[in-house]
């Protein structure tokens, strides 16, 4: 049985969805979501959205070669234990 | 182990993650590459501050973001009013209470199918459009997968913070993102 309020699930969906939540709490969210009506479609919604994000993140390009090779220069450029403290 | 053996090990890796960052801050291919290069130039002198078993990954975010902010100095002042200013509207459509996600859009779809109509470069255009302090967050959490606790640190704010702009910048990019499908047909208009 559901101890919390859709207005505590709602609010907490995204912490749940990001797995900032542990343990009891986070089990509690989920059986609040996945069995009320009325919040149902707002957990499937967000995690189709976050999914979508998720994807276009794996979408994204690399570093240019260049850019590799710019960066290592640069580094060995530097005295190799130089502190600037 | 040398300074730079260290750095190379530990920093080295993330060029990747700090380039996606750097260019979806920036929104140019050439800015990102000049503020990754600064990035990268600035971790290396400051290694000393890098406390071991830490995320580098976040340290390097910091970073690159102070980095970009300093150079942005002026831009920024301008982009947080745009930003609040957003950020009210957004407010004032939904009404008041605790709407997380973007209410017209759940009601049209409810198992938000359209999301999967998208290409990957709709969505990242979308992102690059949103206001610099939801874009970030967004960013962080959602492109890199980092912890709260990490944005938290990235962006020096509290974890309140990181989490209302979260709520604030994902529901905008679902408001966005969902004209667009009505726009191009993914799913119907809705009547006024």
């Amino acid at each position: 049985m559901s101890t919390i309020t859709c207005r505590e699930a709602l609010a907490r969906l995204y912490e749940f969805l990001d797995g900032e939540l542990t343990g009891e709490k986070a089990a509690e969210i989920r059986r609040h979501l996945e069995i009320c009506e009325a919040c149902y479609p707002d957990l499937c919604f967000g995690r189709a959205f976050r999914d979508a994000l998720r994807r276009a993140a794996q979408g994204q390009a690399a570093a240019p070669e260049e850019l590799r090779k710019k960066v290592a220069e640069l580094l060995r450029s530097l005295p190799p234990d130089r502190d600037d403290a | 182990m040398t300074r730079a053996d260290s750095f190379e090990r530990e920093a080295l890796p993330h060029l990747d993650a700090v380039y996606r960052f750097a260019l979806r801050l920036t929104g140019s291919a050439a800015d990102a590459e000049d503020l990754v290069q600064e990035t990268f130039l600035r971790a290396y002198r400051n290694w000393h501050q890098y406390e071991p078993g830490t995320s580098a990954k976040s340290w390097l975010f910091t970073i690159c973001r102070n980095t970009y902010l300093r150079q942005q100095e002026r831009g920024r002042r301008h982009e947080r009013v745009v930003s609040q200013i957003l950020a009210d509207v957004d407010a004032a459509a939904d009404g008041p209470g605790e709407t997380h996600v973007f209410a017209p859009a759940v009601q049209a779809d409810p198992e938000g199918l359209f999301f999967n109509a998208l290409i990957d470069r709709t969505i990242l255009e979308a992102i690059d459009r949103l206001p610099q302090d939801f874009r970030e967050v967004v960013l962080l959490s959602d492109l890199e997968g980092l912890p709260y606790a990490e944005i938290a640190g990235v962006l020096d704010v509290p974890i309140g913070t990181v989490k209302s702009r979260l709520f604030r910048g994902r529901r905008l990019l679902q408001k966005v993102l969902y004209e667009y499908a009505v726009e191009n047909g993914y799913i119907p208009a809705r009547e006024p």
